[in-house]
């Protein structure tokens, strides 16, 4: 699945809320972009999930401009304000909540099990706002692939929690390589960095040849 | 999901101590509002005395018709002061002024010096109405002034009720008196009624006989009068009888001694007839003789035959003469003898009446004087019959008049004794018991019988449906301060309008069912307002917040802070038009057409229906326009859920200035 922003742009000249954007994602990748501003992340990230109309360009899923196709097969991940849980409650809320967007059984004891097959059980009275990084970004990818029908995940603004990119990297990384698309919306510094551990920029056209999704290994150019 | 999605909303809410602090300083924001005022305003009537107000009496008094001394302000001051409804302090006009100027009385009530000397001069022949002075400040209190037009209007009404019970007495005795000199009149009447028909009658009849004499007269007058003219020519005949009777006598005798001539004449003539018989005999014979010797000189030749014919034609002649006068003394023979008789009859008779001659114009002397006796004394009986006549139709006439004058009198004086009868009806007949009974109904004559269907305790209860309604209001306004209208989590994750709405709406509202029940529970057990009906007002009134919770949720969704803000916009507009005070009725036009559509109008209705116990049928006739806005509320959350799922808007996802 390809995500496309074709010069798409929310509002005009200095003063556009996002200035028009080309950027590619590939299918099964990580891909990296970098924006500026406080508000372009969320609102970027909103063009990418199909969940806000460009008001020039355009927005596309495998060149076509279905953008009810393009919302029901991605999710938006800790995005600020449309997404991102209320730091002050407690983590299995949270979990809960994400059951119950994924149409599943939202017990407390099913809470319990997921939290502690991620090995953070221990959490799970505590304040969202308490999960380690890179915990954070792993766990609500996960759970939003739980939702029927997500293929791709916009993940917006990892960086702002802090912590090393390498961990929460490598834990897209290993989602992406089950086949997942994997959009990262960030600043130009974190950009930099999840380049170097091979991330796909997606300011770069898809050539049409590559069919496949990158095998590099992230983890390994990570650790040279 | 919709469970979660509340719980987890609950949780946001209380995921900090501000910010349960928040939720429950929020939560009491209508308990306090709802609460201190129905507190406040509970029975403010019941502590009217706490009212300073000011009682001056500058009546001097007066005399009233009975001649004892009275002093009506007084009197009435005195009443005023045991009532004890107001905090009434009797001071001096100048103490009342300048204390409702400073605020120390609120208001002032003054009889003024000549009060009871205009209330006596009602019962007068000039009568000025008496004046009661009310002195009020607005800045004391407004409503102040107006329990002061109360109390100034029941001083009034007493005082009027009992000068006016005492006027309608000696109205009534009056009247009564009036009565009984009708009664009178109409007996009077009655009598005077039947006499006049009587005399009608006897009018009538009179004109009927008048009629007749007249008629009679006239008649009378008529015969009278042929009378008269009858005999005055039997006199003048009778004179004339009388003149030519005068000679009868001297022609009777004249007559006698004719018709002896006349009876010797005829017995003569009888004789002379008889000897004239012979010669006839003779000279017929001599005819006969001379005729032969005429016959045989012819014959002989003697004679010629013309003087032979000559000779026979002449003795034919004396033949027929002779014969003529035979037969003729023959026919007159008989005549002759009965003339002879006759007149010898005639004789005797005309002997007789000349005997009786003179008798006879005696008697006709004496009927001819009898006559122009009787003559004159028709005449005069004529004219008199006349005069009779005349006058029996003038009297006649007369009569007609009277007895159509008789008529109209009876008519008359019948419609009077009816009248006047009806009159007496129409002035009830009363004892002393029933006047002052009466006085007293004319005095006070409109009594209020207050049915109440259903009755609020007191003022506070009266009030109560009308603050609870805007307490749940406002507590919903103010939650959705703190409660996110619909999960943003849910819009991005999952395309679900209806649940993410009704989670959305599930978190106010039962926050809200939690904010009236304590209310409920604050008017009821704190305030011992007793409701007709409190099971079902707690349920009507959670419905209420849950239909609150919708609308200001609905705004929400679609306006963002923008739709809060028109929720505390519809709060005021509702707080004039809900009709909570004053009847809606009263509303100027607009007002009153926004009253019909806006909830809070039909909440409060609803609220007061269950708990004054209204009528089930009124009752649900507040349900439906509230369940149409809680649906169509809803189904707009829902709508905006949908689009909201579909795509943002940079409005929505910025924070709004206001409220943020």
């Amino acid at each position: 699945m390809r995500i496309a922003l074709e010069s798409a742009a929310i509002g005009e000249g200095l003063g556009a809320s996002v200035p028009p954007l080309s950027i590619t994602i590939a299918d099964g990748e990580v891909s990296v972009l970098a924006v500026e501003t406080a508000e372009r992340p969320l609102l970027v990230s909103l063009l990418l999930g199909g969940r806000i109309k460009p008001d020039s360009g355009r927005v596309t899923i495998d060149g076509s401009d279905d953008l009810d196709e393009l919302r029901r097969s991605t999710a938006l991940v800790d995005t600020p304000v449309v997404a991102e849980p209320t730091a002050g409650l407690s983590l299995a809320s949270i979990v809960a909540e994400e059951f119950s967007f994924a149409a599943l059984p939202s017990s407390r004891r099913a809470v319990r099990d997921f939290l502690d097959s991620a090995g953070i059980g221990e959490y799970g009275a505590v304040p969202v706002r308490a999960l380690p990084p890179a915990r954070r970004t792993r766990m609500f990818s996960e759970l939003a692939l739980l939702r029927p029908g997500v293929e791709a995940l916009i993940v917006t603004s990892p960086e702002r929690h802090g912590g090393d990119p390498a961990e929460w990297y490598e834990n897209l990384a290993a989602i992406a390589r089950r086949g997942v698309t994997i959009a990262v919306v960030t600043d130009a510094a974190t950009r930099g960095i999840l380049l170097s551990y091979g991330a796909r920029d997606a300011l770069l056209p898809i050539p049409d040849s590559l069919e496949a999704a990158s095998t590099t290994s992230a983890t390994e150019e990570s650790q040279s | 999901m919709i469970i979660t999605l509340v719980r987890t909303e609950l949780a946001r809410l209380t995921s900090s101590k501000m910010g349960i602090l928040s939720l429950v300083a929020l939560m009491t924001v209508p308990l306090v509002y709802g609460g201190l005022y129905l507190w406040g305003n509970q029975d403010p009537y019941s502590r009217l005395d706490q009212i300073p107000a000011a009682l001056v009496v500058d009546d001097t008094g007066a005399t009233n018709d009975d001649g004892e001394a009275v002093n009506y302000g007084q009197d009435a001051a005195d009443e005023l002061l045991d009532g004890m409804d107001f905090g009434w302090v009797e001071v001096s006009a100048a103490q009342a002024k300048a204390g409702i100027v400073s605020g120390k009385y609120d208001f002032g009530l003054t009889f003024p010096k000549n009060f009871s000397t205009d209330l006596v001069s009602a019962g007068g022949d000039d009568p000025t109405a008496a004046k009661l002075a009310l002195t009020t400040s607005d800045t004391n209190s407004y409503l102040s002034s107006t329990l002061a037009e109360r109390a100034a209007e029941a001083v009034r009404v007493k005082v009027a009720e009992q000068l006016g019970e005492e006027a309608a007495g000696t109205l009534l005795d009056s009247l009564e008196q009036v009565r009984e000199g009708l009664i009178d009149a109409a007996d009077g009447a009655k009598q005077l009624s039947d006499g006049a028909a009587t005399a009608a009658t006897g009018a009538s009849t009179l004109a009927e006989g008048a009629a007749s004499a007249a008629s009679g007269a006239a008649s009378l007058s008529t015969g009278n009068a042929s009378l008269s003219s009858g005999a005055s020519k039997l006199s003048s005949g009778l004179t004339q009888l009388d003149k030519s009777a005068a000679a009868l006598p001297s022609a009777t005798a004249t007559l006698a001694t004719g018709a002896a001539s006349v009876a010797s004449g005829a017995s003569q003539a009888a004789t002379g007839e008889a000897a004239l018989l012979t010669p006839a005999a003779q000279a017929s014979q001599l005819s006969a003789a001379v005729q032969t010797e005429a016959t045989a000189a012819f014959a002989d030749g003697i004679v010629t035959p013309d003087e032979s014919q000559s000779i026979q034609t002449k003795l034919g002649q004396v033949a027929a003469l002779t014969a003529g006068v035979s037969s003729g003394v023959t026919k007159i023979a008989p005549g002759l003898t009965t003339l002879s008789s006759g007149a010898a009859q005639v004789s005797a008779g005309t002997n007789t009446l000349n005997a009786q001659a003179p008798v006879l114009a005696n008697a006709v002397h004496t009927a001819a004087t009898g006559a122009a006796t009787l003559a004159s004394g028709a005449k005069s009986a004529a004219s008199g019959a006349s005069s009779l006549a005349t006058g029996t139709a003038q009297l006649s006439t007369g009569a007609t008049d009277l007895s159509t004058g008789v008529a109209s009198l009876a008519s008359g004086s019948s419609e009077l004794s009816t009248s006047l009868g009806d009159a007496v009806v129409k002035i009830p007949g009363s004892t002393d018991a029933e006047r002052s009974k009466a006085a007293a109904a004319i005095a006070d004559p409109v009594l209020v019988k207050r049915t109440s269907l259903t009755e609020a305790e007191n003022y506070g209860a009266g009030l109560a449906p009308f603050f609870i309604t805007l307490a749940a209001w406002i507590g919903m306004y103010a939650l959705f301060l703190l409660v996110r209208p619909l999960s943003r989590r849910a819009l991005t994750a999952v395309r679900r309008p209806v649940r993410t709405a009704l989670a959305g709406w599930l978190t106010p509202a039962l926050l809200g069912v939690l904010q009236v029940a304590a209310l409920f529970a604050i008017v009821t057990f704190g305030l011992g307002m007793d409701s007709a009906n409190p099971l079902a007002l707690l349920g009507f009134l959670a419905f209420i917040s849950i239909t609150f919770a919708s609308i200001i949720l609905a705004l929400n969704v679609w306006l963002g802070s923008v739709g809060q803000f028109i929720g505390l916009i519809l709060m005021v507009v509702q707080l004039v038009t809900a009709g909570g005070t004053f009847p809606w009725q009263t509303l100027p036009a607009p007002l009153a057409f926004i009253h019909q559509g806006l909830p809070m109008s039909h909440a409060v209705d609803g609220v007061r229906q269950l708990m004054y116990g209204g009528s089930p049928a009124a009752f649900w006739a507040t349900v439906l326009p509230l369940a149409a806005w809680l649906l169509i509320s809803l189904a707009a959350s829902a709508l905006g859920a949908l689009k909201q799922g579909r795509f943002r808007t940079l409005r929505e996802l910025r924070p709004s200035p206001i409220g943020a």
